[in-house]
């Protein structure tokens, strides 16, 4: 079910600034579990599961993705193109795409054989202005159907590996997303008090612009931040492991004893979690709420994530359902404790 | 044309067996003779009129990688089979050994390189096959050194008439031989589905050695660069332009009187033809026409953009092209007086 939910919008597009294309999809997973649905003006989903008291805490993962927006139709039927977050040009070579044109169109991104290229060439770095998307159609008959402007996003089939272990695009940050309807449904078994929105934010790659607007229409008491974190690899040996926990945050744009509650939660209730020191910017939507209207109180918690911006994000389903889980709990916890004491300085 | 089937099996040079198999069945349901020799070469007989012994190659094998080393993480080292651009390589999925076992290859995160770091590609040896498991132990219960790594790439009809795969070289050239074999023409060949040409044409050479061939005809998957950033100088051959005929690779100087007769037949036939303006690649050509004292050889190729990665790219046209050529070819060989 969590790997159906995931495998279903990591394959949908919600390139940042073009949320709304497919708007379909989050109310199909969210409404049975929440109560109200808006959106906010950029683009921002916004489920509300209602409670009984006062409080409202807002859950915030980001809904969109990098993607490819068309700068130039070439003759050949090439389409130039420019990032829209950041993207390593390398980890575009040899993808497939596709255009969201007038429709949907296929295409790839190639370079020269190694026939006849030197080894010099090689080792230069690739440049966006290098690569074209090469759709296989004439220009005369691609002009009708793509626009200076249309956005395109790798083709990638997500993909089972072993044990509870899936790779797939926009995995940044959909697993963040899937946290939250896995606290949807953990809090539906259980009565919770406050007022929970769960909240897909629009354009975090882009400069966390949803989070600031969404936090400013809800006007949460704390926030709950859902992100990827950078996972273990050979060349980054002391960075947290995938299937260990969540990742959850310490630092100044934090609040440190909301943080240091919900470490105590997970630890109660065996929840297994990893750490990290964030001292500044965490280039998360986190960056946002904090200082949205008057400041909001936020913890971030991140699914441990392999290969992140590239087509092929790998992550453990098992750390999802635990972030999940330990979400609801600690919302279930805060619900039965004094909340200005837990903020207070 | 079989060639979303053929593209879609494994067949990395050295472990032909699926491509093989396949190959194989077809012949037995076209009831066409053929046998396997000592190196796995399935070499065909299509028995009619002969002036001469006509050799017609296409390779099985592609180019792909292989397991060399599971680290402590449980992570796949590797090594290239064949010519890869290591540039190919970041962010792809691939399947690794008999049983298919889906891998990625990933990269580090834009965020943590260094602007130097950016848009380079890493060599091979910095990269790994991660299959999702966390030990030596778990992997090794799934995969061996020695096993064959291919790309994981559907087949896709796109565009005006185009085609992408993986291994559209030589995939191209067997399925159209393939065709040519169903045809039951009145024109004796020898079809060869050679094996190992991208590790150095080993394939050819015992086949033709057998076969003696008058005349070798190489269908290939050429290289085509017609990409806007390449200057016309490089391109080699243009996709949608027709069968390209080589002059000259770095393996073979083609018989230039032979060349040009097979131009004279596309021409007497309408047939849509270009020569193939490099002098970079090679082909089983470089080992038949070498082949005891030697052969004539022609290459009748369809140009793919993206040759050796995993989203190859052809025109239709430009397969129907060489296959209706290379029919021409041999009919006229072996026409009566």
């Amino acid at each position: 079910m969590l790997k159906d939910f995931l495998f279903d919008i990591c394959s949908s597009q919600f390139v940042s600034g073009f949320e709304h294309v497919n708007s379909h999809i989050l109310p199909k997973y969210f409404k049975p579990y929440t109560d109200s649905f808006e959106k906010d003006k950029l683009g921002s989903y916004i489920f509300k599961a209602s409670g009984t008291s006062e409080t409202n805490i807002m859950l915030a993962a980001h809904i969109d993705e990098i993607g490819l927006m068309v700068t130039e139709i070439l003759e050949g039927g090439f389409l130039s193109f420019t990032s829209v977050g950041g993207i390593n040009p390398a980890s575009l070579v040899a993808q497939e795409v596709t255009v969201f044109g007038k429709e949907k169109i296929f295409g790839v991104i190639g370079i020269k054989p190694p026939h006849i290229t030197d080894a010099e060439e090689r080792k230069k770095p690739l440049k966006l202005k290098d690569l074209y998307i090469d759709t296989g159609y004439p220009r005369e008959d691609l002009v009708k159907m793509v626009k200076v402007g249309d956005i395109a996003t790798i083709k990638r089939e997500p993909l089972s590996l072993q044990g509870s272990r899936i790779s797939a695009k926009a995995l940044d940050d959909r697993a963040g997303v899937a946290v939250m309807l896995e606290t949807a449904k953990e809090l539906k078994k259980i009565s919770h008090k406050s007022n929970v929105f769960f909240t897909a934010t629009a354009q975090e790659e882009t400069g966390t612009r949803g989070a600031k607007t969404s936090s400013y229409k809800i006007n949460p008491h704390i926030g709950i931040v859902l992100e990827v974190g950078f996972g273990m690899t050979p060349d980054m040996t002391d960075l947290p492991q995938l299937g260990k926990g969540p990742i959850v945050a310490f630092g100044g744009r934090l609040n440190a004893k909301l943080t240091k509650k919900f470490v105590e939660v997970c630890k109660k209730y065996n929840y297994p979690l990893q750490y990290e020191a964030v001292p500044g910017r965490t280039g998360t939507d986190a960056e946002a709420l904090q200082i949205t209207r008057e400041g909001i109180p936020c913890i971030l918690l991140s699914i441990p994530l392999r290969y992140m911006h590239t087509s092929v994000e790998t992550i453990d389903l098992k750390d999802v359902e635990n972030a999940g889980k330990a979400i609801a709990r600690f919302i279930n916890e805060l619900d039965n404790s004094d909340l200005e004491e837990i903020l207070c300085f | 044309m079989f060639l979303k089937e053929l593209t879609e099996l494994s067949g990395v040079s050295g472990y032909e067996y699926e491509v093989r198999n396949y190959i194989k069945n077809k012949l037995k349901e076209i009831d066409c003779e053929y046998y396997i020799d000592k190196l796995g070469n399935v070499i065909a007989h299509n028995k009619g009129r002969k002036n001469k012994t006509i050799m017609v190659a296409a390779h099985m094998d592609e180019v792909g990688l292989i397991v060399r080393q599971i680290d402590s993480k449980g992570l796949i080292k590797f090594e290239a089979v064949g010519g890869i651009d290591q540039r190919v390589l970041n962010s792809k999925v691939v399947l690794v050994g008999d049983n298919k076992i889906p891998g990625v290859i990933g990269s580090k995160a834009v965020h943590l390189m260094s602007k130097e770091e950016r848009g380079k590609s890493l060599p091979i040896d910095k990269l790994y096959i991660d299959i999702g498991t966390d030990s030596k132990e778990e992997t090794e219960k799934l995969v061996s050194i020695g096993d064959y790594v291919s790309f994981k790439s559907d087949y896709v009809e796109f565009g005006d008439n185009m085609i992408k795969g993986k291994a559209l070289d030589d995939r191209v050239g067997c399925s159209i031989l393939l065709e040519l074999l169903s045809m039951k023409l009145d024109a004796d060949f020898y079809g060869v589905f050679t094996v190992m040409e991208e590790v150095g044409l080993r394939g050819a050479e015992t086949a033709a050695y057998q076969l003696e061939p008058d005349l070798g005809i190489v269908l290939e998957g050429t290289v085509s660069a017609d990409m806007p950033e390449v200057e016309d100088y490089y391109k080699t051959t243009i996709i949608g332009k027709g069968a390209a005929l080589s002059i000259m690779d770095n393996a073979t100087v083609y018989d230039i009187d032979v060349v040009r007769e097979v131009a004279k037949i596309a021409e007497d036939n309408n047939i849509q033809y270009q020569y193939r303006t490099s002098g970079a690649g090679g082909n089983d050509a470089g080992a038949i026409h070498k082949t005891k004292k030697g052969a004539k050889v022609v290459s009748i190729s369809i140009p793919c953009r993206y040759i050796h990665s995993s989203v190859s790219v052809a025109s239709k046209n430009d397969y129907e092209n060489v296959l209706r050529l290379t029919k021409e070819v041999i009919l006229e060989n072996q026409k009566g007086d």
